[in-house]
């Protein structure tokens, strides 16, 4: 006997899944949204809240955010949470001469994918930002990237969900999924069984472990990222800020190995500055560690001196979902009828996350997106896609 | 600057750390005895502030340490090093330790063994306008008086139950100031019952009488059964609002009292500082009649984590005595882990102490239920006063959410910021505990406290990226 | 300059009976202020007459509460750079403390 049935069977409560149950039932798609712990209780309650277009690729990846950034902007009409979505721009800042040049390049290609975004000089910098620190040569600006609460929006997204009918079960995990033929026909829990057709796997750096139970393997491993939060202050620093070897981090790790640290700063609407993060292959892991703090504060001292005097209050650890490509695994998985990818965002799963809920829910409701996902497909990593 | 090794680290220099550390600094032991205060002495052997604040000398002795009671410390022993004011801020694998001072800024150190003695807080069961300037805990005008003689205000309102209500009324008329009113949360008949369970501890005994004598000399009033459910003030307390508390929690009706008075200095019992153990990963239990979240320990005073130790009111909360004790079984222990002590004279001094124990535990259990709050209190608190102070949350909130679903103190701070600000969750945490077990079904605890990071305190970044 | 004062309709007294260190002068936004060597900044303020220290987020008065370094509320601006517990930073001659609200 079952205990349960629905159309969609979302298993993950972070940021994505909830975004995913959030469109579905905005489409009266019936939904079931499993969480093995409480919402928002992993990555998504342990990062930051950049919806930031500078850090992401030209190309299909930067195409998504904005639609994403879009969405969201648009978001606090349909929540009832406040999400604290704010557009108070984004820096990128430059410290050195190679770096000036390489983010030149870069500007370039963002703009030809239709992004606004400016080199400014020193003068200008200081300006936007009389805070920083003046060695920063020059920055990256764009009016277009915004911060956002990202517990308020995965709450948000939770409630806006329950409210149009969708299920949330918190505190149930998992345990495995029903296969018949090739279509998987329902999902298995301690509390039951739940009778599924289609299964969204959003559980970011747990990903492979729902993947395991289908004999499915799924590239995703957890990335440790360590970020510090400081006390409240008043208004000190406006736009989102990240260092140009932030964006090497990202993208070439080989890069940022030969410099200082890649650090990002944002001063919420709370006040209090989030300043991160650690990139670090260490398992599941969560702790905080002195070496990751160390450098952290270092680098954010050193960029935005007045956060000398400021007490950290808080550090943490969450995980991101990496995947070897940067890119996340979005869409239908072909060995198997029925199951869904949206996982694998590394660190832009909040700007993200908007686009992933509507393009899934269209996904399941039409069996095909707007926007073409081929890119974002699992089968990308594998030579065998039967 | 390479990590500096001790055989003990000591954290808390209140009782039961300064107990260990007198066992231990008879054994050629390289010892490190911190504290976050200026002075040694814990809350309770407060002393007057005049004398030389003391200072981490590196591997010099300290001189000049404010001596107490029987503890003799310092005075000529190479081995003990102390700091203060100094804080440790996180635990790290393999007993390693990150410790902020006043002199020498963040740095690391290693211990073979580790004794956390961190003592106790105050807790106050909240009510409308509790955040007013003017409303403080007994401990805070305690602290105020002895450590620095001020007096508040000219005139005080106490509100509380146990000794230090009383003793602290007693010491602002020892000193020339005036106690308007004591709103006593206990009833005579518990106040009686105190006396049986204290027998065989007669200086206590002593140290009541003193304090009723001078209250009634002084015919200072007492209110039993009364607690404190408003305070009304522009910018400053001016007003105080108490009801008589039935036994079932209620409010008794009609039975509203008005007070017009600066300062109130109020506290509902004592919660165990935990936070350091818990992240090094030691076991907690939860147990009302010790105070709350507590550390769980073996007979050695031992932990969950081997080469961990806990003593004193992070034990269970029951006063000095007991955190003395307990300071030097657990250093005993260590003194036999390390093969200083041998094993028959390790039992036998052991099994003297723990029965001690027992007599304090007993006193510390009867106080702690005349503490607890009934779970229909909590009910009674007004939509508006404030919970989590930092981040001004208050009770209707938290109730809004209750009535959405929310269980867990974690998805509570989630989706209210309860217990995100820079006190880190200390003054509230607890009260989320109650106010969510008051709300289940089975009044129930959660299986954890909210979860602990470092830095344990707040430190300034630049300390941080100096290191 | 500052007006030299003593203390405002001092509600805080201290007592005779205690021993006390040596007199100091130090400023609350800028006036002139008396202290003893060893006092917290939070006993020294007290003493003045002043009760509020700061604003909480939504604008609320706080002032002493906790009094042992737990609660955060007594936070003070101290010689124009750092946020300090008053109740655990020892008052020195001639330090600027800036409180939000007198």
């Amino acid at each position: 006997m079952a205990w349960k049935s629905a159309d969609v069977v979302v298993i993950g409560g972070g940021i994505i899944g909830t975004a995913i149950a959030y469109f579905l039932s905005r489409q009266k798609i019936d939904v079931i949204l499993l969480e093995k712990d409480g919402i928002a209780s992993g990555s998504s309650g342990a990062c930051d809240g950049a919806v930031v277009m500078q850090t992401k690729k030209p190309g299909v990846h930067l195409k998504l955010a904005m639609e994403s950034h879009a969405l969201l902007s648009r978001m606090q009409d349909h929540l009832q949470m406040p999400i604290e979505f704010e557009q108070n721009g984004g820096l990128i800042v430059i410290e050195t001469d190679e770096e000036k040049t390489a983010m030149k390049q870069f500007v370039k290609a963002q703009r030809q994918a239709g992004l606004d975004v400016e080199l400014l000089d020193h003068k200008q910098l200081h300006a936007l930002a009389p805070h920083l620190s003046d060695h920063l040569i020059s920055a990256t600006y764009s009016p277009q990237d915004s911060t956002i609460n990202p517990i308020a929006l995965t709450l948000g997204f939770a409630m806006g969900a329950k409210q149009m009918g969708a299920e949330i079960i918190t505190g149930s995990t998992v345990s495995n999924i029903e296969v018949e033929g090739r279509q998987i026909s329902a999902v298995e829990t301690a509390a039951g069984k739940i009778e599924t057709r289609t299964v969204v796997n959003a559980t970011g750096v747990y990903a492979s472990e729902i993947g395991r139970m289908l004999g499915i393997e799924i590239p995703i491993k957890p990335r440790r990222g360590q970020l510090l939060v400081t006390e409240a202050r008043p208004d000190l620093l406006k736009p989102w800020l990240g260092s140009a070897n932030y964006i090497a981090a990202k993208f070439n790790p080989q890069l940022a190995k030969e410099g200082a640290g890649g650090v990002s700063i944002d001063q919420t609407q709370n006040g209090n500055f989030l300043i991160g993060a650690t990139r670090e292959f260490v398992g599941y892991d969560k702790r905080t560690t002195t070496e990751g703090l160390k450098q952290i504060a270092s680098r954010a001292v050193q960029i935005l001196p007045v956060l000398k005097n400021m007490h950290l209050i808080r550090a943490f650890a969450g995980l991101r979902p990496y995947t070897p490509d940067g890119l996340p695994i979005l869409g239908k998985v072909e060995k198997i009828k029925g199951f869904i990818m949206a996982a694998g965002h590394e660190g832009d799963g909040i700007a993200l996350s908007a686009i992933t809920g509507k393009l899934i829910s269209e996904l399941v409701s039409e069996g095909k997106t707007d926007v073409a996902l081929d890119s974002f497909n699992l089968n990308r990593f594998s030579n065998d896609t039967t | 600057m390479g990590i500096e090794a001790y055989d003990v680290v000591i954290i808390g220099a209140g009782p039961s750390g300064i107990g260990a550390a007198t066992v231990l600094a008879e054994y050629s032991l390289k010892i490190l005895l911190i504290d976050e205060n200026n002075q040694i002495g814990g809350q309770i052997w407060r002393k007057p502030a005049y004398q030389p604040v003391s200072r981490f000398r590196g591997h010099q002795p300290p001189t000049r340490q404010p001596m107490d009671l029987s503890t003799g410390i310092g005075t000529d022993k190479n081995n003990l090093h102390i700091t203060t004011p100094s804080c440790v801020l996180g635990v790290f694998p393999d007993k390693h330790l990150l410790l902020s001072t006043s002199d020498q800024g963040v740095r690391e150190i290693k211990a073979r063994s580790i004794i956390f003695a961190t003592g106790a807080r105050e807790k106050v069961l909240p009510f409308k306008g509790w955040t007013l300037p003017g409303v403080m805990t007994l401990g805070a005008a305690q602290i105020l008086l002895k450590q620095y003689g001020v007096l508040a205000s000219s005139e005080i309102l106490i509100s509380g139950a146990g000794p230090l209500a009383y003793l602290l009324s007693s010491q602002i008329i020892g000193a020339g100031g005036k106690v308007t009113t004591v709103l006593d949360r206990s009833s005579l008949a518990t106040m009686l019952n105190a006396v049986w369970v204290m027998a065989g501890q007669l200086p206590k005994i002593g140290e009541g009488l003193l304090a009723l004598g001078r209250l009634i000399k002084k015919r200072v009033s007492v209110k039993h059964r009364m607690q404190v459910v408003e305070v009304k003030g522009k910018d400053k307390l001016q007003e105080v609002i108490a009801v008589r508390i039935a036994s079932d929690g209620t409010a008794v009706d009609g039975s509203q009292q008005r007070y017009e008075t600066q300062m109130l200095a109020c506290g509902n019992g004592f919660v165990p500082n935990i936070e350091l153990p818990q992240l090094t990963g030691c076991d907690l239990i939860y147990a009302v009649d010790k105070g709350g979240w507590i550390v769980k320990t073996d007979r050695s005073m031992e932990t969950s984590v081997s080469g961990v130790f806990a003593a004193g009111e992070i034990t269970g909360i029951a006063g000095s005595d007991k955190s003395l004790i307990e300071g030097r079984l657990a250093a005993l222990s260590i003194l036999n882990q390390f093969g200083k002590l041998n094993s028959k004279k390790y039992r036998i001094r052991r099994a003297a102490l723990l029965n001690k124990r027992k007599h304090c535990q007993r006193f510390g259990a009867f106080l702690n239920r005349q503490w607890a709050i009934h779970p229909r209190e909590w009910a009674g608190i007004d939509d508006a006063a404030i919970i989590c102070r930092c981040e001004d949350i208050t009770m209707g909130t938290i109730r809004g959410w209750i009535k959405k679903g929310i269980r867990s103190a974690p998805d509570l701070k989630r989706a209210t910021r309860c217990g995100m600000g820079i006190c880190q969750g200390r003054t509230c945490a607890p009260l989320i505990y109650e106010i969510l077990a008051a709300c289940s079904v089975a009044g129930k605890q959660e299986p954890h406290p909210l979860s602990v990071r470092t830095p344990v305190k707040p430190i300034p970044l630049g300390d941080l990226a100096r290191l | 300059m500052g007006i030299i004062k003593d203390s405002k309709n001092a509600s805080g007294i201290r007592i005779d009976s205690l021993q006390r260190g040596r007199k100091i002068v130090f400023f609350v936004n800028g006036r002139y202020t008396t202290a003893y060597m060893g006092e917290t900044i939070h006993a020294a303020l007290i003493a003045a007459g002043y009760h509020q220290f700061r604003k909480s987020k939504t604008c609320q008065p706080r002032g002493v509460f906790c009094g042992m370094g737990v609660c955060y509320e007594c936070l003070v601006t101290v010689n124009n750079g750092s946020i300090q517990r008053a109740c655990m930073t020892v008052v020195e001659e001639g330090m600027e403390v800036e409180i939000d609200g007198d």
